[in-house]
C-alpha cells in the first residue's frame, strides 16, 4: 500500500532519481497511467539529452572560439585559389612574400600600407605583398580607392579569416617561404619590421637604423613645404605658416600614446594659452584619417587639422617614419614664413604634460 | 585568508608612509653620458666581458658595444627562428653567464649561452614586464593577468608558481581613487623584478613609489614606499587630479598609469638603487633591509631615465633621454654614505 502510491506520482512528476529507477518488466503495466508515464519519462530524458547536448555543444563552440588561435610561424601557408579586388586570379609569389591580413583603416593598416608604397617607390626592395582585407568585393574596392593601394588586394567574405584561424584578431602579419611555410607571423609590426624581414631574406644582411639627431629639427629650422590632407575638407595643401601660429605635431611616436587622450587634453588647452595664437593639429600620416575625424569631431577641436602625407620633416624618418624626437607630441611655435622659433615636447614638459588616466 | 593579507598589506602600506625609514637628500647624483644608440627605443644596458650589451627593441637585437658605443657584434635579428629576436624588452645575466632575453612581441624568454647561442626558448601566456632570473636559473616575470604579481617558471620553461597579492590602486593612492581599483588591475601591477645573492627578491612598482622584498619562497617580507621629496607630493596630487607628468600603458592593460619608478637595479655595493621621477628625476638608494634610504636629485634635471642597470662599485648604467635626444647611455655615480643618513 505504501509503496503503492508513491510510484504513481512518481510515474507522472518524475524526479531526476526516478527516471532512472529500474524497474523489473513485470511492473511495465498495459495501463493508460503506465503508458502515459512512460512516455513522460521518455520524453523528459529525450529533452534532458537535447539541454545536454545543446549545453555541451555550446561549451565546445564557446571553447574554441576563445582559444583559437592564429596560424603561427611553422604552419603551412594555405595558398587557396583567389580572385583580387578587380576579379583576377591571384597568382601566389614564388618566393619569400608577405601576407598582410588587416583593414586599411586600422592604425597598423595604414602605416603599413603607406609604407610599403614608399619602400617600392624608393627602393623596389620589398618582397612582394599579399593584403587581404574583410569586406565585400564592393566595399573593399571602395576602401582601396580611398588609399590608392593599387594591387595584391583580396576582399575577405569570412574564408581566409577562417583558414588563417584568425578568430577575433584584426591584424596579421605573415611571411612566408617558397615552401609556403610561414616562417614570421604577428599580431604587431612596424613599418620598419616590414624592411628589416625583407632585408634579411632578400640580402641576408639587414641595415639597421641609425637616428642622427642632427638631422632632427631645431630652434631656426624653417618648418613648411610638406604635402599634407585638410582633415576637414579632403583637400591636399602643402603645409605653409604664413602668419605666427603654433603646430601641435602627433608624430608616430604617438601609436605608444592614447590618441584620444591626447587629442581630448588638447582640446582643454585650446581655448587656453594655445588658443591665442592660431593653432594647427598635425598628424602623423601613420595614423588612420577616419579614426583621427571621428575623434576630434567628439571634442569639437577648432584647430586647423592636417594629416601628413608623408614624413613631418624633421620629426620623422623618411624611410621609416621613426620619430626624431623623443617625445609622442611636439609643439613648434613658428614665425610668420615657418622658421621654428621655440620647440615643446609636450611628454617631456612638465607644465604642459598633464596626463589623465 | 586573502583578505587577511590585503588588510595587513594596506596597514603596510599606512605604516610606510607614515613611518621614516632613515631616508635624507643627499648631493646629486653625478651623470657621465657615454653614447648615443642607435636606436630609437632602447631597452637595457648590461656589462659583459668588458663590453656593453645594449638591447635595441626596435632593432630587435642586442648590441656588444664597447663604453663609446662602437658596435663590436650583435646577438640575435628580426625573425622567430631560434636565436631571432622580436622586440626583445628586457635582458638579465645568469649566474652561469647565460643571457635570458624577455621579447615581449613573441611572448617568450630566450636563452642564450655566453658565446650567444641560442640553447632555448620557452613561450609565456600573459604580457610580461620585468624579468629576474634566480641562482637555480628559474625566471621570474611580472605577469598580473595571472592574477599574483610573480609568475616562476622553472629553467626548461615550465610555471611552477605564482606569488605575490595584487595590490589595488586605493591601497597606494587612497579610497579616492577606489574607482581605478578595477581598470587599473594589472596595470597597477606592473613591475621591475630582481633577485639578489641569497635569491631574495625585490620588486618595485611602476606606477607607485612602492618596492617590496620577498623570501626565495615568495613570503612577502616587507613594503615600503620609496622615500624622495616628491613622494608624498606624487601621491596627493595624483590622488587628488588623476594627473601625472609621465604615464605608460601596457597592451593588454585597460588603462595607463603613472610612471614613477623608472628603475630598480642592486650595485657593487649591494645597495638597491631606484630611479623614480615626478618633477624631475631622482635616484634614490637603500640597503637591501630597506631600513635606510637616501634620495640624490640627478645633477642633470632634464634627463629623464628609463632603465637601470650595474655597472660595478657605484656606478649603475641608465638609459634616459633628454628633451631634443633619443635614448641615450649615461653612467651613474651613486653617492656613498647612506648609513650615515638619518
Amino acid at each position: 500500500m505504501f509503496s503503492h502510491r508513491p510510484q504513481q506520482q512518481a510515474a507522472l512528476i518524475p524526479s531526476p532519481n526516478q527516471m532512472y529507477e529500474k524497474r523489473p518488466s513485470s511492473a511495465i503495466s498495459t495501463t493508460r497511467l503506465d503508458w502515459l508515464a512512460a512516455m513522460l519519462r521518455i520524453q523528459n530524458l529525450v529533452l534532458t539529452a537535447i539541454l545536454v547536448g545543446g549545453l555541451v555543444t555550446a561549451a565546445l563552440l564557446y571553447s574554441r572560439s576563445s582559444s583559437l588561435k592564429p596560424l603561427e610561424a611553422g604552419g603551412i601557408f594555405p595558398k587557396a585559389a583567389a580572385t583580387d579586388i578587380d576579379g583576377k586570379s591571384i597568382l601566389w609569389p614564388a618566393g619569400p612574400f608577405f601576407v598582410v591580413y588587416t583593414r586599411f583603416d586600422s592604425e597598423m593598416g595604414v602605416q603599413l600600407e603607406k609604407y610599403l608604397r614608399l619602400q617600392l617607390q624608393r627602393h623596389n626592395q620589398m618582397l612582394a605583398v599579399v593584403t587581404i582585407v574583410p569586406g565585400g568585393r564592393e566595399e573593399v574596392a571602395e576602401l582601396v580607392r580611398q588609399t590608392g593601394n593599387a594591387s595584391g588586394i583580396l576582399h575577405d567574405d569570412g574564408k581566409w579569416r577562417k583558414r588563417l584561424e584568425l578568430g577575433d584578431s584584426g591584424f596579421r602579419l605573415f611571411l612566408i617561404d617558397q615552401n609556403s611555410h610561414i616562417t614570421f607571423a604577428t599580431d604587431y609590426a612596424n613599418p620598419d619590421d616590414l624592411r628589416q624581414l625583407s632585408e634579411k631574406a632578400l640580402t641576408g644582411r639587414i641595415k639597421y637604423s641609425s637616428v642622427d639627431q642632427t638631422t632632427g629639427l631645431r630652434t631656426g629650422d624653417r618648418f613648411a613645404g610638406f604635402g599634407a590632407v585638410d582633415m576637414r575638407t579632403g583637400e591636399k595643401t602643402v603645409f605653409t605658416s604664413a602668419t605666427k601660429s603654433s603646430v601641435i605635431c602627433f608624430t608616430s611616436h604617438c601609436p605608444e600614446c592614447d590618441l584620444e587622450e591626447e587629442i581630448g587634453r588638447y582640446a582643454l588647452h585650446e581655448s587656453q594659452s594655445l588658443g591665442r595664437s592660431p593653432s594647427t593639429l598635425l598628424f602623423s600620416s601613420r595614423f588612420s584619417r577616419t579614426n583621427l575625424a571621428k575623434i576630434a569631431g567628439r571634442y569639437g577641436i577648432k584647430a586647423r587639422l592636417l594629416q601628413a602625407t608623408e614624413n613631418i620633416p624633421g620629426l620623422e624618418d623618411p624611410l621609416s617614419l621613426e620619430t626624431f624626437s623623443p617625445a609622442e607630441i611636439v609643439q613648434l611655435d613658428l614665425a610668420a614664413g615657418g622658421m621654428v622659433e621655440h620647440i615643446t615636447y609636450w611628454n617631456l614638459d612638465n607644465n604642459k604634460r598633464a596626463g589623465q588616466l | 585568508m586573502r583578505t587577511g593579507r590585503r588588510v595587513l598589506l594596506s596597514v603596510s602600506v599606512l605604516a610606510g608612509v607614515l613611518a621614516c625609514v632613515g631616508q635624507s637628500v643627499g648631493p646629486a647624483a653625478q651623470v657621465t653620458f657615454l653614447f648615443r644608440s642607435g636606436s630609437t627605443v632602447v631597452g637595457r644596458v648590461e656589462k659583459f666581458d668588458g663590453n656593453l650589451l645594449v638591447v635595441e627593441d626596435n632593432n630587435h637585437r642586442i648590441v656588444i658595444a664597447d663604453r663609446h658605443g662602437d658596435v663590436k657584434g650583435q646577438i640575435g635579428s628580426i625573425g622567430q627562428a631560434p636565436g631571432d629576436l622580436y622586440y626583445p624588452g628586457d635582458l638579465v645575466r645568469g649566474k652561469n653567464g647565460n643571457l635570458y632575453v624577455l621579447e615581449v612581441r613573441n611572448r617568450r624568454i630566450q636563452i642564450f649561452d655566453p658565446a650567444g647561442h641560442s640553447l632555448k626558448t620557452f613561450h609565456v601566456n600573459s604580457e610580461p614586464t620585468g624579468m629576474a632570473v634566480d641562482s637555480r636559473g628559474q625566471v621570474l616575470l611580472g605577469q598580473p593577468a595571472s592574477g599574483a604579481l610573480i609568475s616562476v617558471y622553472s629553467p626548461d620553461g615550465r610555471r611552477v608558481r605564482t606569488f605575490g597579492d595584487l595590490r589595488l590602486v586605493s591601497e597606494f593612492y587612497g579610497a579616492q581613487l577606489l574607482r581605478l581599483n578595477r581598470s587599473a588591475r594589472e596595470a597597477i601591477n606592473r613591475v621591475h623584478i630582481l633577485c639578489d645573492g641569497l635569491d631574495n627578491i625585490y620588486v618595485s612598482f611602476l606606477g607607485a613609489p612602492f618596492w617590496q622584498k620577498y623570501s626565495p619562497d615568495g613570503r612577502l617580507l616587507f613594503e615600503h614606499r620609496i622615500e624622495f621629496p616628491d613622494a608624498q607630493r606624487e601621491i596627493t596630487e595624483f590622488a587628488s587630479s588623476l594627473k601625472a607628468h609621465s604615464t605608460v600603458k601596457f597592451d593588454e592593460d585597460q588603462s595607463a598609469i603613472p610612471y614613477i619608478t623608472t628603475g630598480m637595479t642592486i650595485d657593487g655595493l649591494q645597495r638597491l638603487v631606484f630611479s623614480v621621477r615626478w618633477d624631475r628625476s631622482w635616484i634614490v638608494e637603500s640597503n637591501l633591509d630597506g631600513t635606510k634610504e637616501r634620495a640624490f636629485p640627478l645633477e642633470d634635471s632634464d634627463l629623464q631615465i628609463r632603465t637601470l642597470s650595474s655597472d660595478g662599485d657605484s656606478r649603475v648604467f641608465a638609459i634616459g633621454a633628454k628633451p631634443g635626444h633619443n635614448n641615450e647611455v649615461y653612467s651613474i655615480t651613486v653617492p656613498q654614505g647612506a648609513e650615515d643618513s638619518t
